[in-house]
């Protein structure tokens, strides 16, 4: 079972900031995200939703700011971040010529999962996500939606408090949105955390506990989701148009 | 250390699941070698036998009667035209002769490498300078003169490397060369599928949001580039064998007492004693072992 440093807050960060040359990618960000609830980061291309979450995967380092997931710093202990979340992406794919197995025993491996305890995180996983068809085939056989079942599982079979989704539909089939969204509900009902960023308002009405506008680089909203319809006059497309031009 | 057993484990299953890159990395080396080492050397010898024991028309003007006897003693056939180098140049003839003043002129087209004209220049050349070594041991002989006059002494070079280094011969320059080409080539393939590849299938992302470390990663994917490099060098020396074994079936020697022999320019042995601990550390060894065979 994997340790924890946190008590409520399950992702936090202060004044977080990453630039790219002259170019401010985030500036500034300050984020609380409590455990159990779906946090949807909203904005359009570009605002630096998906920098914000590759510096929460440690992936890019931040230029100013500290952040903390799981109680865990970024900076300091990034191999320990890792082993706290699951992170999936628009344009993740898992390996063409592995089955679905070899992938899944391949990225356990690096969470101490083999034997009989990746035997047991495989079979709830496989129950989780229905996806025991895609476990002897070939990445490169599987449909869209297939492949990003095992996408998915790979992020969450060390069972993660914290999943981070970065316009994790992008480029799925109506069938394989809806299995995505249904996840994220269940995998937040089961106590953990989701982080999902996307531009795509509706899908983040249904999910969310809470969001936050990102416009620029700068959070420039944030709130429950039935605040946030509130400003939007029960659209958070129209709260978001409203926050943005209330910052401009 | 465990992950990067993990990570080179899998990139070396990606790589044999792929039939193009398994064809191109270990095949082709087998069968290539065979045609690049031992190929063009059967293909030239075949070539110039039958050019040298072809007769030849010669183009010539202003040659003594003695010249024609040279050249037709030589097995080419004089053919008295108006402008020698006219006629080679325009390929009617391999090889034109001209004498003007006391000089011979022989001309040929030499610039496209080995080719029958480069051969018969070869065949007149040395028809003139036997004649021109028989005038002068008459022209002494005439007066009384021994042709040792003409040599004092003699002057010989003599190999004096051991046989094993003799053994390398041309293929002791090659070898290495041919060897270190498919090298880098298996490894490269691997490298960049495991590093640039992973990034444009979109793969890599979630192997760096994994709990381990970059060198760990580095070194999984340098382990598994190592590994197909070298195989792909032994699939080289596969290949090398083989092309012994074909090489003396078309008429190169055929087995000795240290192991497969085969005839080009020097010889080179290979036997199990030579092979396994020569092609363990190809990366570092291949450029001194072509010459110097054992240890």
């Amino acid at each position: 079972m994997i340790s924890h440093r946190y008590n409520g807050l399950v992702i936090q960060a202060q004044g977080l900031t990453k630039r790219y040359g002259p170019k401010t990618a985030v500036e500034g960000l300050s984020l609380k995200v409590e455990r159990g609830e779906v946090y949807a980061l909203l904005g359009p291309n570009g605002a630096g939703k998906t920098t914000t979450l590759r510096m929460l995967a440690t992936l890019v380092r931040p230029t100013a700011g500290r952040a903390e997931v799981a109680g865990f710093d970024v900076r300091k202990e990034p191999l320990e971040v890792r082993r706290r979340l699951g992170l999936v992406n628009g344009g993740m794919r898992v390996y063409d010529r592995l089955t679905g197995r070899e992938v899944l025993a391949f990225f356990a491996s690096f969470y101490g999962l083999e034997g009989r305890a990746f035997k047991e995180a495989l079979d709830w996983v496989v129950a989780l996500l229905e996806m025991e068809e895609t476990l002897e085939k070939k990445v490169l056989e599987m449909s869209t939606g297939m492949r990003q079942k095992v996408v998915i599982a790979r992020a969450i079979l060390h069972r993660p408090p914290v999943l981070l989704l970065d316009e994790a539909t992008a480029g799925l089939d109506v069938f394989a949105r809806r299995a995505l969204l249904d996840f994220v509900k269940t995998y937040r009902d089961l106590g953990n955390t989701v982080l999902y960023s996307t531009h795509v308002m509706p899908e983040a009405e249904e999910v969310a506990d809470r969001v936050g506008f990102l416009h620029q680089g700068r959070l420039v909203y944030e709130g429950s989701k039935e605040e946030a319809l509130a400003v939007g006059e029960g659209s958070l497309e129209r709260a978001f148009i409203r926050k943005v031009r209330e910052a401009a | 250390m465990k992950p990067v057993w993990r990570i080179a484990w899998k990139e070396l299953v990606q790589v044999f699941r792929d039939r193009k890159l398994v064809f191109s990395t270990l095949v082709l080396p087998v069968l290539l070698m065979p045609v690049f080492m031992f190929g063009p050397h059967l293909f030239l010898s075949r070539l110039l036998e039958g050019t040298s024991a072809k007769v030849q028309e010669v183009a010539v003007a202003g040659l003594p009667q003695e010249a024609l006897e040279a050249l037709l003693e030589a097995n080419l056939a004089p053919k008295p035209v108006e402008d020698p180098e006219k006629a080679v140049r325009e390929g009617e003839y391999p090889v034109g002769v001209v004498y003007k003043g006391g000089r011979y002129r022989v001309f040929g087209r030499l610039a496209g490498g080995v080719s029958e004209s480069q051969v018969a220049v070869g065949k007149a050349q040395a028809a003139l300078q036997g004649l021109k070594e028989r005038k002068v041991a008459e022209a002494l002989a005439a007066k009384g003169v021994s042709l040792d006059l003409l040599h004092p002494f003699q002057v010989e070079t003599v190999d004096a490397s051991p046989p094993r280094e003799k053994a390398g011969g041309l293929l002791g320059f090659l070898l290495p060369f041919f060897l270190v080409s498919f090298i880098l080539s298996g490894g490269q393939v691997v490298a960049v599928d495991a590093t640039a590849g992973e990034k444009e299938k979109g793969t890599l992302e979630a192997l760096l949001a994994a709990p381990v470390p970059l060198l760990h990663l580095a070194l999984g994917k340098t382990l598994a580039t190592v590994a197909m490099a070298l195989l792909s060098g032994v699939a080289g020396l596969v290949g090398l064998a083989l092309g012994g074994v074909l090489s003396a079936r078309l008429g190169g020697e055929l087995l000795s007492k240290g192991g497969q022999v085969l005839a080009l320019g020097g010889q080179i042995q290979l036997d199990g004693g030579g092979f396994w601990p020569s092609s363990s550390p190809p990366f570092s060894w291949p450029s001194s072992w072509g010459r110097s065979w054992w240890p």
